[in-house]
């Protein structure tokens, strides 16, 4: 009679606590909650130079952006320093990012593709595209050195 | 018999006769300084006299019985610079020529004055320019000829108000002479040889009406020609010949009847004592749908009406000024057709005289089109000729169309980015104006947008068409030709603008621009 009371006592004690501890807010999907979900892109590159010491360096510039070799547009158009920015909506699956750096040549009043020898290097990247997720590509540019590194992240929400 | 003595007489007649016939020399007789003193001569005679002292003046008189045509001649003395004057008149002569080449050792003459019944002075004398320096032996001959009047100039006609009369269509003669009329003081053209004319002219039911003058060359003159009306405005002007050549003026429009005047001048002071001129003056009815001249300047210029009008380039150097007027703001077509021997230029002009488009893009017979001017009211257009070209026979045309729906099309200026068409609609239609025409286009979004561009040229034409950052300057071009047409998206950050460049013109047709939402 004793044990039976204390496993009525506990099957009463798991039968109030189960709804109890069912109703718990939380993440039914942890990781899907801390990234943004893609809307009208998936994919996002941002190129800027670092280490540019003379303003007069500073050119206004863009990144011409290639996915898997063809081109899919262009970044805003900024100051080397400053961010640039390129969103679109790709497949989801692995891919190839190549992007060309173009800057303004004020003699002739537009924008040119820099020489080779000046774009960054390595100016590519593999990167894979989940579902669901928002890829961020950032480009940071040793701009005396040329020597590029690439970030890549989901974006946050 | 017959007496002896009676043998001589034949001697003696033919003696007589011979004297008879010996032409003398007439010499003056000093004092001859005063018009009292004047030394009668008469004319078709000669005479001879000599400067001798340094204040020392030869008067001559003679005197003339009917209407004729006096040639005067004094011949040169070396080393001094004399001159003639002309005085008509017995108790109070006037001055009427004063001739005076202003060189030492060369001649006088007047070649052709006119002469009624009176008395006429010849005054010989040191002319002004060379300190007089008397020469005992320096003898000079005064020569005076005469010969019948007949359609030609009555000198001194120097002035308007001492003009000869001319008639219409009938041929009318002259001589550039003498070489300088000292009696000239007017400021524009001061010593100048003049012949002025005048003629009337009654138009019928003062309908308007045109005048041509033409004036033949003469050896060594360079002429100018001129039409004025009766209150002295010039409303005809020709110095488009050279040396020698003749000048034409072509198509002078005149509105009312009553007297003009026209002047024929020696630009570069040269005389002709011997090879005559000829002067002809004609009207004609004026054309419907034909300028008329002067119109050129904006006071003056020629209303168009009913959307075309003709006109001549004539003489070299002519400018036609025409006025359009519209009725509230529009979009015109300016086409100007010339002849295969003019190169035109066009210029469209406000109210004000301000230059609003112009356009020079081709040769000689090439047609000179404007193909979309936005006008609000009246405007000015004139038309001329590139590198003095003229054509006294062949006409060109202008045409003036207002284009409908002028939304549809650019408006220029728009050749920099200041001047920029919004681009409103997602269509519009552009016109290559000029030779590189550029046409700038904005657009603004306020936003991160794609856009898809669309570039349909002209038949035969070749544009480049560029998408520029906020700034204006090319991001991205692509070029186009014939009918085909190109296609690109491109990201706009809120503003950009599109430029048209003309690479191949076709002033003819329009290319049409799309901007559109990018898939």
């Amino acid at each position: 009679m004793k044990y039976s009371g204390t496993v009525i006592r506990i099957v009463l004690a798991v039968a109030v606590a189960f709804p109890v501890l069912s109703c718990r807010t939380g993440p039914l999907l942890p990781e899907e909650g801390r990234f943004r979900q893609p809307d009208t892109y998936n994919f996002k590159f941002i190129g800027y130079d670092i280490n540019i010491t003379n303003p007069d360096n500073d050119r206004r510039s863009y990144y011409r952006v290639y996915i898997d070799k063809i081109e899919i547009g262009r970044t805003t158009i900024g100051l080397e320093s400053q961010d640039k920015y390129f969103e679109a909506k790709i497949q989801p699956n692995r891919h190839l990012l190549v992007i060309e750096k173009w800057v303004l040549d004020e003699k002739s009043e537009k924008y040119v593709k820099l020489n080779n020898i000046h774009q960054p290097r390595p100016n590519f990247v593999y990167f894979g595209l989940p579902e669901k997720r928002i890829v961020v590509i950032t480009l940071k540019n040793d701009a005396p050195q040329n020597r590029a590194s690439f970030e890549i992240d989901y974006e946050h929400e | 018999m017959i007496p002896r003595y009676l043998s001589i007489i034949p001697l003696i007649c033919a003696l007589a006769i011979f004297s008879a016939c010996r032409k003398e020399m007439q010499l003056e007789h000093e004092p001859n300084d005063t018009f009292a003193d004047a030394v009668v001569i008469k004319t078709d005679s000669a005479v001879q006299g000599v400067l001798a002292t340094r204040d020392d003046v030869d008067v001559y008189r003679f005197e003339v019985s009917s209407p004729a045509i006096i040639d005067i001649l004094l011949s040169p003395v070396r080393g001094v610079n004399h001159a003639l004057k002309i005085w008509k008149g017995y108790e109070t002569p006037v001055l009427i020529k004063n001739i005076d080449d202003m060189r030492k050792s060369s001649p006088e003459r007047m070649s052709n004055l006119f002469v009624e019944e009176g008395v006429y002075y010849v005054m010989v004398l040191y002319g002004e320019r060379d300190i007089p320096v008397a020469d005992p032996a320096g003898i000079y001959r005064l020569e005076i000829k005469s010969r019948a009047w007949s359609d030609e100039e009555r000198e001194p006609n120097d002035t308007p108000a001492s003009s000869s009369e001319l008639l219409l269509d009938r041929e009318m003669r002259g001589l550039y002479s003498p070489a300088y009329n000292r009696l000239n003081t007017q400021e524009e053209n001061p010593i100048r040889e003049e012949d002025w004319f005048r003629v009337n002219i009654d138009l019928a039911m003062e309908r308007p009406g045109l005048v041509d003058i033409d004036l033949t060359g003469v050896e060594r003159i360079n002429p100018v020609l001129a039409l004025y009306n009766s209150r002295m405005e010039q409303v005809g002007f020709a110095d488009a010949g050279g040396v020698h050549e003749g000048e034409s003026i072509r198509g002078i429009g005149i509105t009312e009847s009553g007297s003009y005047y026209v002047l024929v001048a020696s630009k570069n002071f040269e005389s002709n004592n011997d090879q005559e001129y000829s002067l002809i003056i004609r009207t004609r009815e004026f054309e419907t749908g034909m300028e008329m001249e002067p119109n050129n300047e904006l006071s003056h210029a020629n209303l168009i009406t009913g959307g075309d009008i003709s006109g001549r380039i004539f003489p070299a150097g002519d400018m036609d000024v025409f006025l359009h007027r519209g009725e509230g703001r529009g979009l015109y077509r300016i086409d100007v057709s010339p002849p295969e021997s003019l190169d035109l230029m066009v210029k469209i002009m406000a109210t004000d005289g301000s230059g609003l488009f112009e356009t020079d893009n081709g040769g000689a017979g090439f047609r000179e089109v404007l193909p979309a001017v936005p006008a609000s009211g009246n405007f000015y257009i004139s038309v001329q000729s590139r590198k003095s070209s003229f054509d006294p026979e062949r006409t060109y045309t202008l045409k003036v169309d207002r284009i409908q729906g002028m939304e549809e099309y650019e408006s220029e200026p728009n050749d920099r980015k200041e001047q920029a068409n919004p681009l409103s609609h997602p269509m519009i239609k552009g016109f290559t104006s000029r030779k590189k025409d550029r046409d700038f286009y904005s657009l603004d979004y306020g936003r991160r947008v794609r856009r898809s561009f669309s570039l349909q040229a002209a038949p035969n034409s070749e544009l480049r068409i560029s998408i520029t950052d906020q700034l204006g300057y090319s991001i991205k071009s692509e070029e186009v030709r014939g009918t085909q047409s190109v296609r690109f998206a491109e990201m706009i950050d809120q503003k950009a603008y599109v430029i048209i460049d003309s690479l191949k013109e076709n002033y003819e047709e329009p290319y049409i621009l799309q901007v559109t939402e990018a898939k």
